[in-house]
């Protein structure tokens, strides 16, 4: 039996994005007091810090449009996962994009966990994990809970009323930080997507001769490390490609 | 028939009964008695009194999109291991494997030694070979220029069908805008010109159309009676959203299918399984069914479609009614499309299992006509660099690990089992050390094949591919022959005129 994949809170720890050098100190529930009313867990722009074991920090971005939503982690690409099933990833420069259909993702073999990406952290480690301090933001009620997660030592703060941590860390290996996090419209989320030349993952082996597909395939963006889609371990899925990480 | 004729047949004849009573009685029992024997000599006598007459009121196309003749092999054995009491599945044969004709067919575009679709399926549609991308446009042009394909359009199959008054269809898997299918119907200068989106200015301004509207816009004499397919997204406004919750992508306004019911008499647009079931073939004319806003469904995973897809078989058989209704006959292309897709991620379990049902389709086109007025003809566009290697013992499975003879797993020099499946190249490339597959389900339809040379998605491979025929006029299908031949093959058959036959 081929091995379950999993995308697990671990995703952005080998996020291809360039460590930042700006220290956190914004409180985001604090900060996003001003608009926090208006938020609703549908429709949302959550932004995160993440910092890894080495002190790397990058930043995460989170759109949610009901059930879909999109994961941007650098300024070359971002993610959407649309209520079909569907993986599409986009290249703003190039105003590109390619889509995993369902059937593409099964025959290669790709398998994601929609829910911890909707929520960041998978919704159900509030439920393994033990109460701590609730806590009264001005906007939100932020339940602490604490335990092991994969082995490590780790704490939890919720945001229930819109399902997203505002604090995570993973042991010492790897913490999450809501920075900010506001309303964000169905017209905003549609304008972002629009006027993307898009083509169907099962014809890029049929478009070899398209330049940016051709370019795509020679830098392996495709299938490669920048996926958006990791292991369990927290390894890059490459589609079952090279380098040695079959996921068979 | 000169006497010369006679007596050269008569001393022909004669030899050959000499030869036969000869050996009959120099070989043993042992060997007689063999069934392998029997069979062999059963299938040869028939294949002695095969009559075939030259004039086809009916012809049916089936194209296999990469179906290598590996790609036949791996899945007749699938197929036949899935039947009951098998003796291991290779005995079997896919549907049409056992026609009484066959050819080889050499599939190079004029420009590619390794071909693409858009190239060969011309070359069958039209008799002329040309460069990979272009469809339906000799290679005189310029891919991707409009200007330059002005004056050099060639007339296809279906053009000449319909001038002849015969009815015609266009099934696929794929979307119906995609290169195989397109190439029936449409005259385009790069095949990626599937909507009006698409279009580059230059084609814009030199007149040129996109496929899907010329799939629909046609003049309706020369209009398809039957366009059955994915692709539903490139006949949609990309204001409208579809009843999968996916927008069209046009964006010149135009509701193709809303036109397809206007323009065409007793037409009819079906989207979902619902809606195929319930065509009332009588009182429907022109059928256009656009199954997924893009390719439909890999077979293995019909099921999961979120409104229902019919399969290749029942679009083949619901299309045969349809086409049927005219007493001057017809012609009908189908197109297994998503085998190529399945090889491109290098999953061999869906690429064969959407094999076996093109196997399945072709059964029920055999059931559904005669072979006394019917061509049916059955081939591939192009290969894959697709293999089936390896000792393994009869009746191994053919998605499985490879066993010896003796039923141990073989290994290979790094120690470590390997799968009779495999690709040259693709994703399932390993580079670095190889996975240990033993405990793998290998057999699971989601399972990468491995392969050598690491691509982001598998490659098209350059050696020929079959051609199988039934019917009238599947005498002239012999040899090693150019894929462009399959085109006079057709024309002459079914008299549709091209040519001064």
């Amino acid at each position: 039996m081929n091995k379950l994949l999993l995308i697990t809170l671990l995703s952005a720890l080998i996020s291809p994005a360039i460590a930042l050098a700006t220290p956190v100190t914004a409180q985001a529930a604090g900060k996003a007091g001003m608009q926090c009313a208006n938020i609703q867990a549908a429709h949302l722009k959550a932004q995160y810090q993440v910092t890894n074991a080495k002190g790397h920090r990058w930043q995460m971005t989170l759109l949610r449009d009901g059930q879909e939503f999109i994961i941007q982690r650098d300024n070359t690409t971002f993610e959407q996962w649309t209520r079909n099933g569907e993986y599409v990833r986009y290249f703003p420069v190039e105003k590109r994009s390619v889509t995993y259909r369902k059937g593409d993702l099964r025959a290669l073999n790709i398998q994601h966990d929609r829910e911890q990406l909707y929520h960041v952290v998978s919704p159900a480690l509030p439920a393994n994990m033990a109460k701590t301090e609730l806590k009264q933001l001005p906007c939100f009620s932020i339940q602490g809970f604490a335990g092991k997660v994969n082995g490590m030592e780790s704490q939890l703060d919720w945001i229930t009323s819109i399902e997203l941590p505002q604090q995570f860390n993973l042991g010492a290996e790897l913490s999450y930080q809501l920075l900010t996090v506001e309303p964000y419209s169905h017209e905003a989320f549609t304008v972002l997507t629009q006027n993307y030349q898009d083509i169907d993952f099962a014809d890029v082996g049929d478009s070899e001769s398209d330049p940016f597909i051709a370019k795509m395939i020679n830098q392996g963006f495709i299938e490669h490390g920048s996926s958006g889609f990791y292991s369990s371990e927290g390894h890059a899925i490459e589609a079952q490609g090279g380098h040695g990480s079959h996921s068979h | 028939m000169n006497v010369m004729n006679i007596k050269r047949i008569a001393a022909t004849i004669s030899c050959s009964l000499m030869t036969v009573v000869a050996h009959a009685a120099v070989l043993p029992a042992t060997q007689t008695d063999s069934q392998w024997f029997k069979d062999s000599a059963a299938n040869v006598a028939a294949k002695a009194q095969v009559e075939t007459k030259k004039t086809a009121k009916n012809v049916i196309l089936f194209v296999g999109d990469g179906m290598s003749i590996s790609t036949l092999t791996a899945a007749r054995i699938l197929q036949g291991q899935q039947q009951t009491g098998n003796q291991g599945g290779e005995e079997h044969f896919l549907s049409f494997e056992q026609f009484p004709r066959t050819a080889l067919v050499k599939t190079y575009n004029t420009n590619q030694q390794t071909p693409d679709s858009a190239g060969t399926m011309t070359a069958m549609t039209t008799g002329v070979k040309t460069k990979a991308g272009m469809i339906s446009i000799s290679d005189t042009s310029l891919r991707g220029n409009c200007l330059s394909s002005k004056g050099n359009e060639l007339v296809s199959l279906v053009d000449l069908a319909n001038a002849k008054g015969l009815s015609t269809g266009v099934i696929t898997t794929a979307r119906l805008t995609h290169a195989t299918p397109a190439a029936a119907y449409a005259k385009s200068p790069d095949r990626d010109w599937e909507s009006d989106a698409n279009l580059p200015a230059e084609a814009v301004a030199n007149g040129c159309t996109d496929i899907a509207s010329q799939l629909v816009m046609r003049d309706p004499a020369n209009a398809l009676t039957v366009a059955l397919g994915g692709g539903r997204s490139y006949f949609l406004p990309k204001e409208v959203t579809d009843g999968e919750n996916k927008a069209g992508k046009r964006k010149d306004g135009k509701d193709l299918t809303k036109a397809w019911v206007t323009n065409l008499s007793k037409a009819a647009y079906v989207w979902d399984k619902k809606g195929f079931d319930a065509v009332d073939v009588a009182n429907t004319d022109h059928l256009l069914g656009l199954f997924n806003p893009s390719h439909m469904e890999y077979e293995a995973d019909r099921n999961d479609d979120v409104a229902g897809e019919p399969s290749l078989t029942e679009m083949a058989t619901k299309s045969l009614e349809i086409l049927k209704k005219n007493d001057k006959g017809f012609l009908l292309i189908v197109e297994s499309g998503r085998i190529d897709h399945g090889h491109h991620a290098g999953n061999a379990s869906r690429a064969l299992t959407d094999a076996v049902e093109l196997s399945n389709a072709v059964k029920a086109a055999i059931d559904a006509t005669s072979s006394d007025d019917t061509l049916i003809m059955v081939t591939a566009d192009h290969s894959h660099v697709f293999t089936i290697a390896g000792y393994p013992k009869r009746g191994n499975p053919i998605l499985g690990l490879v066993h010896d003879v003796d039923g141990s797993l073989a290994l290979a020099n790094d120690g470590k089992p390997y799968t009779t499946l495999a690709y040259t190249n693709g994703p399932g490339a390993v580079v670095g050390v190889r996975d240990d597959l033993t405990s793998v389900d290998t057999q699971n339809k989601d399972f990468m094949q491995q392969a050598l040379i690491p691509m982001e998605s598998e490659t098209h491979a350059g050696e020929d591919i079959s051609l199988h025929a039934m019917g009238p006029g599947s005498n002239l299908v012999q040899g090693v022959i150019e894929q462009n031949v399959i085109f006079h093959i057709i024309n002459q058959a079914q008299q549709l005129g091209g040519t001064k036959y």
